[in-house]
């Protein structure tokens, strides 16, 4: 562009920014926080529809939660205005008083901290 | 003979799409944009041109030395052009292919499609790590046959810019342009994740080759699944970038056996888990029935 690379660079950047602004001013920043078991298992049911939790944990935020069944749980977080899903060995969690510690030890799912909603 | 640099001069059009598209999401026009994830596609389009600043020139020295030795000395004509576009749009399709059918390749372009939308930002969500990876070897028969690298590369960018427009929920059908090009509408399968999509549509401009080697999907009623069979949860850039690589780096340090090594590394993605496209597009067929 200006054939200064740092120039352009910060241009670009600038760029980046100006369309995640208007993105955002457009009401494109959204998150769809769980808004209750049965919402978590709707969109549990969309990824792991053989999956049938008998006992389930959503945090506080509703950014993520946690079903579980027998041995296994399966995990969700809110992704902005999407959701991921894994399953996973029970002992992925580690539970406390008013949290839960989840490491599926996964590179593209990171490990949580889920505090339980009271 | 010198090719201009198509992929910078179509960075203002670029945006000026996104734009207008953004505009037309607002207008209700069934279109779907996430501020969040549209960073990250962005970003990871910013870190592949910066990338490419200190990687391409493993690409442009193979290119170079192969065109050394290349076979035959092709004058600079309308017809080498042509032959070049079609020989650039072939290695496209199978070195998109084995990007998605070999996890060494996976590694680098499940970027692309790790994103839960569809939309033109997406196209920008490119990978870091193609060039260091290998990914120019697809291309190195070109130059070895005589097509210069500045032509090669020339096309490889006109493929780039022509990919930007499909990646859109805003166009339906093409009419008999379905036929010999790659469409929003073909694109939008090879993004789904559907079973019946996985591994389909791997064309850059056309679509013929999808058609010729079997791996053509048209495009079925219902809503896309977009994005990848297991989401991730993340809109860092440098996991994005990465995720896959230190999953397989992790794989590969488990693997008790040579062939479980290998097949860490070079089986299809989902190898080691099992669930590979195969073993799904398998189990949804056994469902179906």
């Amino acid at each position: 562009m200006t054939g200064n690379p740092l120039i352009d660079l910060l241009i670009s950047v600038l760029g980046v920014a100006l369309l995640v602004a208007v993105c955002a001013a457009l009401g494109g920043w959204r998150t769809a926080a769980l808004t209750g078991e049965s919402d978590a298992a709707a969109r549990l049911k969309d990824e792991l529809p053989d999956f049938h939790p008998t006992r389930w944990v959503i945090a506080a935020d509703g950014l993520s939660a946690v079903a579980m069944a027998g041995e296994d749980v399966a995990v969700l977080r809110v992704l902005g205005d999407g959701t991921a899903v894994r399953r996973a060995r029970r002992d992925v969690v580690t539970e406390s008083a008013a949290h839960l510690r989840v490491d599926v030890g996964d590179p593209s799912f990171p490990a949580f901290d889920l505090r339980v909603a009271r | 003979m010198s090719y201009p640099d198509v992929v910078a001069l179509a960075i203002p059009g670029f945006v000026l799409a996104i734009l207008l598209e953004m505009a037309a999401w607002r207008r209700g026009a069934g279109l779907r944009y996430e501020a969040r994830d549209s960073a990250t596609s962005l970003l990871m389009g910013l870190g592949f041109v910066v990338q490419s600043l200190f990687t391409s020139t493993i690409a442009v020295g193979a290119y170079s030395f192969a065109y050394a030795h290349r076979l035959f000395d092709l004058p600079t004509a309308w017809w080498t052009l042509l032959l070049c576009f079609l020989a650039e749009d072939h290695s496209y399709y199978w070195f998109h292919r084995v990007s998605h059918e070999r996890r060494w390749f996976w590694a680098s372009h499940v970027v692309h499609h790790s994103s839960q939308t569809y939309n033109l930002s997406t196209a920008l969500r490119q990978a870091w790590t193609g060039n260091v990876s290998g990914g120019f070897l697809f291309w190195l028969p070109l130059p070895l046959l005589g097509f210069p690298p500045a032509m090669v590369i020339f096309f490889s960018g006109v493929s780039l810019v022509y990919q930007f427009w499909i990646h859109t929920e805003g166009i339906r059908s093409l009419g008999p342009l379905e036929w010999v090009f790659n469409t929003p509408a073909h694109h939008r399968v090879h993004h789904g994740t559907k079973p019946a999509d996985l591994d389909r549509n791997y064309a850059g401009i056309l679509i013929v080759w999808d058609r010729l080697y079997g791996t053509f999907q048209p495009e079925l009623a219902g809503p896309h699944r977009y994005g990848l069979v297991h989401q991730i949860a993340t809109f860092n850039p440098l996991r994005v970038a990465t995720h896959e690589w230190i999953a397989m780096g992790k794989d590969l340090l488990a693997a008790r056996t040579p062939a479980a090594a290998w097949g860490a590394v070079f089986g299809p993605p989902g190898w080691t888990s099992g669930e590979t496209t195969a073993t799904i597009k398998a189990r949804a067929r056994a469902a179906a029935l």
